[in-house]
């Protein structure tokens, strides 16, 4: 383990820095906010990540964001795994689309487990490979799936991310959010920034809940280029599409069927 | 006609080939019963499978005789003498009155077991333990037999010791390369039950294996061993097959496929780890295994190439098939898989998906599209989901549509792209308008009318997919 680098962190302590509540530091002003393509080498850098769709009808968005992040990294192989669901309702992902998206379907394995339990298990398996860039779906919407990922197979998956230098991207659709994940993400569709009358590149909402060794609670409009592999930032419409994706909060997803 | 007699019927001097009626004079108190060869062959198969537990070479000698190549595999049991005993001990306490030789080739095994008083001759004593025994032992050719008897040769070591030329003349080339099989001067073709693997190794115990740690222990001296055969010939083997046999005289098989030929010991015991541990209850070995043995099948020359100190693409293929290999092992070959685009006009029907184990062939690729926008969802719904939906002109896109109960406001949309069903694959599909349509939240969906309206009068709107 020691001849594998350890990720960068998001912000490194200086030497002689003492820890200080966050209370009481002063608020940061929204000028200083850092710039998504700083948080998305934070992300690249790190094992483990946890997306969530922000209402039960954003796991599209979610989905698309988790596989956009997987291409920030020359990942040798992604492996996108997802328990099957029921009468299909969950969708499967799409060749055409997933191209359309970016992603090189010759690194692409999908695997459908039967269980999450297996699911779990075939996560672990794929990041024992360098590099790879794995997508585990937990939970499902169209079924209760109960509490599937604890704390402790979270770190188990953050173990082997960190031992083989993998990448992790866990997108729960169930609902819950206790593990050991370096980001939490809550992603919502935004509104798209094309001409009226076209759809316009794949657009997010995107949330930074949490970040280890960071600050948290940041919003970004983003805009997927397919063709860069990049997220870019929008800013013209941010406000207002802002204050919607934050009025979009859990009471919303509680309420949306 | 008498098809066989046991010991009691042997010793009162019947035997196979009477008619019934001459029998029944010798002793009126037999007991007769009807043959059933076809049940008899079920049981020889039966025996024979059983029979693999001392080799994986088993060939059928009907109607009352197997074949093994024990090439191999005597050593477990300490040495040639052993493995007969052990064989014929078993075979006895199953009800089977069975005889067994073991020589250096199948057809001196054959009359050493059916003639001779010793069973077990080497490539130096076989001509010696042959020779006293009735020419009837190199199972001639009833002619030949008789041919041979006339001239005067009547036991195997006259035949050897007789002129070949003048020999081959008279009695045919046939009666000569019998006994050529018989000492070994020429190879007899065996056609073994099953397909003999290309290489294997096996493993035996002293005390049988109970607990699923103990088993893989032993897997894992097979793999050793079965890997360095392997590798001594410069091979991979495609396909393993795991037999372990119980004490209760049954054998449980393992089968694994590998994505690339394989021979790393560590990799092919990975797998098995994986396969036994999703079934411990499956190989219902409470009595325990007391050997196994492990078969590669499927070989291929394995090349070494130089690994490049920087690989050029990142991407170590290997590493991906070995995990392929192992998610398919345990979770099953259908449940891990590669996408690929394919030309189809359904949209359904486009989402080429196979096992991943499968041989990769040369993908199409899809190019994206200029604008970066998506012209096909992310995810597809199977089947397509029906949906309330307003349409404010015939022709357009919905106004509204009521999707999982949430009525949605569309906000934008891109459309209609007509997609006309294959009238081979699906006749009688009505055509279908599709939509990319956005609502309120910035939402994307894939609707479709399900036929024009100059198809049908009031066509139903479905949820096909949805975008990023």
């Amino acid at each position: 383990m020691d001849s594998i680098p350890a990720p960068a962190r998001a912000a490194p302590l200086p030497p002689g820095a003492k820890l200080v509540r966050a209370a009481d530091l002063a608020p940061l002003k929204t000028e200083t906010a850092e710039s998504f393509a700083a948080i998305a080498e934070t992300v690249t850098a790190s094992p483990l990540h946890e997306i969530a769709p922000a209402e039960a009808g954003d796991v599209g968005a979610a989905l698309g964001f988790a596989l956009g992040l997987t291409r920030l990294w020359a990942a040798p192989l992604t492996v996108f795994i997802s328990p099957q669901a029921r009468g299909g309702e969950d969708g499967t992902l799409y060749a055409e689309g997933c191209a359309q998206l970016g992603l090189a379907l010759d690194d692409l394995i999908l695997v459908r487990p039967r269980t999450a339990q297996d699911a779990l298990w075939a996560a672990e398996q794929a990041l024992t490979l360098p590099g790879a860039a794995v997508v585990c779906v937990i939970g499902s919407l169209s079924r209760d799936s109960g509490k599937t990922l604890d704390l402790t197979a979270s770190r188990r998956l953050l173990l082997a991310a960190e031992t083989y230098g993998a990448r992790g991207l866990l997108v729960r659709l169930d609902g819950l959010a206790a593990s050991a994940a370096w980001t939490r993400w809550r992603i919502a569709a935004a509104v798209s920034a094309a001409a009226p009358g076209e759809i316009g590149r794949p657009a997010f909402a995107a949330q930074l809940t949490r970040r280890r060794g960071g600050r948290a609670d940041l919003c970004w409009i983003l805009d997927w280029d397919a063709h860069a592999h990049r997220f870019s930032e929008r800013d013209a419409p941010m406000a207002g599409a802002l204050a919607a994706a934050a009025a979009n909060g859990p009471a919303a997803a509680r309420r949306a069927g | 006609m008498l098809t066989g007699a046991d010991a009691t019927a042997s010793r009162a001097g019947l035997k196979a080939g009477m008619a019934l009626a001459d029998a029944r004079a010798m002793r009126p108190d037999l007991v007769a019963v009807e043959a059933e060869p076809a049940r008899d062959a079920a049981l020889l198969d039966a025996i024979a499978a059983w029979c693999a537990r001392y080799t994986p070479v088993v060939a059928l000698d009907p109607p009352d005789g197997l074949f093994l190549d024990i090439t191999g595999c005597a050593h477990l049991f300490g040495d040639e003498d052993a493995l007969r005993r052990d064989l014929l001990l078993r075979i006895t306490a199953q009800g089977f009155a069975a005889r067994a030789a073991i020589a250096p080739s199948p057809a001196a095994a054959w009359a050493l077991a059916h003639f001779s008083r010793d069973f077990i001759g080497d490539a130096e004593s076989i001509a010696t333990l042959l020779a006293p025994l009735a020419v009837d032992s190199l199972r001639l050719e009833p002619e030949s037999g008789a041919l041979l008897k006339r001239l005067g040769l009547k036991t195997v070591g006259q035949l050897i010791a007789a002129p070949r030329t003048p020999l081959a003349a008279r009695a045919g080339a046939r009666a000569l390369l019998r006994l050529d099989y018989a000492l070994g001067r020429a190879q007899e073709p065996l056609s073994p039950r099953r397909p003999s693997p290309a290489a294997f190794a096996m493993k035996r115990f002293v005390a049988p294996l109970i607990t699923l740690d103990a088993i893989l222990i032993g897997v894992e001296a097979a793999c050793g061993d079965l890997a360095a055969r392997l590798d001594s010939r410069g091979l991979g083997a495609r396909r393993l097959a795991l037999s372990l046999y119980g004490v209760d005289a049954r054998a449980r098989t393992v089968a694994l496929k590998l994505t690339r030929p394989e021979r790393d010991a560590r990799a092919m015991l990975r797998l098995f780890r994986e396969k036994l541990s999703i079934a411990p209850e499956g190989l219902d070995a409470e009595f325990g295994i007391e050997m196994l043995r492990l078969d590669a099948f499927e070989t291929a020359p394995l090349t070494m190439a130089p690994r490049a100190l920087t690989a050029p693409s990142g991407r170590d293929e290997e590493a991906i098939a070995r995990l392929i290999d192992a998610l398919s092992a345990r979770l099953g070959d259908a449940r891990v898989r590669r996408i690929a685009l394919c030309d189809a006009h359904a949209p359904e029907d486009a989402a080429g998906e196979t096992p991943a184990m499968a041989t990769a062939e040369e993908h199409r690729c899809a190019a994206i599209p200029g604008d970066g926008a998506m012209r096909r969802p992310l995810t597809l719904f199977a089947p397509p989901e029906l949906v309330e939906a307003i349409a404010s002109v015939p022709d357009g896109p919905p106004v509204r549509f009521r999707w999982r109960r949430v009525l949605r406001t569309v906000v934008r949309a891109e459309g209609p792209e007509r997609i006309a069903m294959n009238w081979l694959t699906r006749p009688g599909a009505p055509t279908r308008d599709y939509y990319r349509v956005e609502d309120a939240n910035g939402r994307r969906y894939w609707l479709y009318r399900d036929g024009l309206y100059s198809e049908r009068d009031a066509p139903h709107w479905y949820v096909h997919g949805v975008f990023a």
